[in-house]
């Protein structure tokens, strides 16, 4: 339907409304706390209580802040993938698979391929080994779209199955560790290991592993000719192909990096956290990634800190269970109701600012 | 019963909730709208399907409550995906984060002590005179009542989606949607009309699942089946009636591998969970056949925008 000019709509009113809207996605976290609020109201508990038990969970001592951070890093990393790919206008939903491959990689050439490497060098090769994991599991899909056409949201969801359960099988196979009763792979050499930030907790350095790649991306973004040419993809294809930028090998090229960074948070999980290989060491990262990178707006900047929000969010329930008796579940439902409303925001404001633009007097499509 | 009949039968009783979903989601993908909720909207069937039946002593009821949820979960995602123009797919994403924390919450708080009591569900009921068919009618007619529903509405869409007009205008919709709305289709009308079907269907899989199954409810009882759904609809190109073979297959593979292991038989079960997965893939990439996509799928229509 086009929209009728808004003959009568005051100066004020265009001047809220030319304001505002650009804002919607921000301020659609309102009503989406809010049907949260009443949720907890329902279950008997004060909201207020919640966000403070939730607050002091998760910031509230040194070992807060430890969960809060090792849940944010992989978030983080990932996050980044997901938003790499968003910004060429493609759809990356197979990070957890590309975070078991990635975690495998580094595992198994940790193991056997590298037993002796230690310190920085032996860290950044087996980083490497995460990026090369994910970025293979990328690259398929990347293809396949470049090439055929195949949607990937499909591909990368269906690989991601894929991966999570041959990654489970070649553990069961051949990495596990005849020692251990759990399922998974002997530990890495101490000299494998991160360092630890925060003395006395978990909290490692894939935390500043996550930033650094964070202002590369930006930089490579915002900077480099290949950063312009992928956000001219994500602009507009033709309009790219036209002006002679090689789309299918930029789709391909930011399907690899996308899946490469969540095989790299693979790594780090394993490189900081765990130390081994273990089956169902990613409690569903690849999926929280996508509200990560959503939430932080695609833009390598406000990922992280959208990171540390949904990350502060899982570290805090149980202190919100453990002191209110409020299930834990509720932050999956929480996080869920934020990208819910996000979601439609995003949808709305571009309906908005498309009838504005008609309103406006300009030329009609 | 044959063991082959055996685990066929047993197949098709695995696969006929899955196969609920992917009939749903066939219709929605045709019209140009993909459910990456589906799962969610399973869940969501599953859960109250099995608080509805409890809380009035009929599987029945329990089944039309699923189907009522799931209904309302899809209508939500419409409202996102086309009224809103929001991503589809962040939608779907969002649904199954709303759905699995909302079930297990809502787990927590109204079934606290009650959460492994049985309800009232689906028994098999055997066909008189078809179910002693030779092969097929031991395979196909011992099953339970809703899964005698579910074949009639496969047949049904069959007809439906390539021999009515409604079901021509959705095809349109998801192919050519300027071309449908030009010849005065409502477009966002047929996609609405397609995602309540999914939702509807999809509760129905998620009822189906949990109140013939297993007859109560736990924590991510569709542990991902949605997804399969999912990859079904694409192994069956979007065509009702290989749309559900490939839900039997799939259910078929589930419980060979489950036979196997009950007989001692070292397959890891993650082979056979990846399986379907990695041949839906190995189609998409063109191994087989020409995958055929609605053309227009996951993309949003508006009128005059290309």
């Amino acid at each position: 339907m086009v929209a009728a000019p808004a003959i009568g709509a005051t100066r004020t009113q265009r001047m809220v409304r030319r304001g505002l809207v650009p804002l919607l996605p921000l301020l659609s976290i309102v009503p989406a706390l809010g049907i949260a609020s009443l949720i907890i109201w329902a279950a008997g508990v004060n909201p207020a209580d919640a966000v403070r038990e939730l607050i002091a969970g998760a910031f509230g001592d040194r070992f807060g802040i430890g969960v809060t951070a090792i849940r944010t890093i992989p978030l983080m990393i990932t996050g980044l993938g997901v938003a790499v790919g968003i910004r060429v206008g493609l759809w990356n939903l197979g990070g957890e698979g590309q975070i078991y491959m990635g975690a495998l990689t580094a595992t198994v050439l940790g193991l056997y391929i590298l037993p002796g490497a230690s310190g920085a060098l032996g860290i950044a090769i087996l980083v490497l080994a995460g990026f090369l994991g994910g970025g293979v599991w990328g690259l398929i899909p990347g293809v396949l779209r470049a090439y055929r056409g195949v949607n990937e949201v499909i591909t990368t969801l269906l690989m991601s199955f894929v991966a999570i359960n041959s990654v489970t099988v070649i553990l069961h196979a051949f990495l596990q560790d005849p020692t251990s009763s759990y399922a998974a792979s002997p530990l890495l050499s101490d000299g494998l290991k991160l360092p630890i930030l925060l003395p006395r907790t978990e909290f490692h350095a894939g935390f500043v592993i996550g930033l650094i790649l964070a202002g590369l991306l930006f930089v490579a973004f915002r900077y480099s000719d290949i950063g312009l040419e992928l956000r001219a993809v994500g602009s507009n294809q033709k309009a790219a192909r036209f002006a002679g930028i090689p789309v299918r090998r930029r789709l391909i090229q930011a399907m690899v990096v996308s899946g490469g960074l969540a095989g790299i948070a693979g790594a780090v999980e394993i490189l900081g956290l765990h130390h081994r290989l273990a089956v169902g060491f990613s409690p569903g990262y690849g999926f929280d990634a996508v509200a990560v990178a959503l939430l932080g707006g695609a833009d390598p900047r406000f990922v992280p800190f959208a990171a540390v929000f949904l990350g502060s969010l899982s570290a805090g329930a149980p202190a919100m269970e453990r002191g209110l008796g409020l299930p834990s579940e509720f932050i999956p439902l929480t996080e869920g109701l934020i990208v819910l409303f996000v979601v439609a925001a995003y949808g709305l404001r571009s309906r908005l600012q498309q009838r504005m633009a008609l309103e406006g007097g300009g030329l009609s499509p | 019963m044959t063991l082959i009949t055996d685990v066929l039968a047993s197949g098709v009783r695995i696969g006929a909730p899955i196969g609920a979903a992917a009939l749903g989601e066939t219709y929605s993908g045709r019209s140009g709208v993909i459910n990456v909720g589906l799962e969610g909207m399973m869940l969501v069937g599953a859960f109250a399907g099995v608080l509805v039946s409890g809380a009035t002593g009929s599987a029945w009821v329990g089944l039309l409550a699923a189907m009522g949820a799931g209904l309302l979960v899809a209508l939500v995602h419409g409202l996102i995906s086309i009224t809103l123009r929001g991503n589809q797919v962040v939608s779907g994403i969002a649904i199954n984060l709303v759905a699995l924390g909302g079930t297990s919450f809502l787990l927590e708080e109204l079934l606290r002590d009650r959460q492994d009591q049985t309800v009232p569900g689906f028994y098999s009921v055997p066909i008189p005179g078809l179910s002693r068919i030779p092969f097929l009618g031991e395979v196909l007619f011992r099953q339970s009542l809703v899964v005698y529903m579910l074949y009639i509405l496969a047949a049904v869409s069959v007809v439906v989606l390539y021999r009515t007009h409604w079901g021509l205008k959705v095809q349109a919709s998801g192919e050519n949607p300027h071309a449908a709305d030009a010849a005065g289709i409502g477009v966002n009308r047929i996609r609405y009309e397609c995602v309540a079907l999914a939702g509807l269907l999809a509760g129905m899989g998620g009822g189906m699942l949990a109140l013939s199954q297993l007859r109560f409810f736990t924590h991510n009882l569709t542990a991902g089946r949605g997804f399969i759904a999912i990859a079904v609809v694409i192994f069956g190109n979007w065509r009702p009636g290989q749309v559900m073979l490939g839900a039997g297959l799939f259910g078929t593979v589930d419980a060979l591998q489950l036979r196997l292991q009950a007989i001692g038989v070292p397959v890891p079960g993650e082979v056979m969970t990846m399986l379907p997965y990695l041949v839906t893939v190995l189609l998409l990439a063109g191994v087989a056949r020409k995958a055929r996509m609605p053309a227009y799928l996951t993309r949003v229509f508006v009128r005059g925008e290309p």
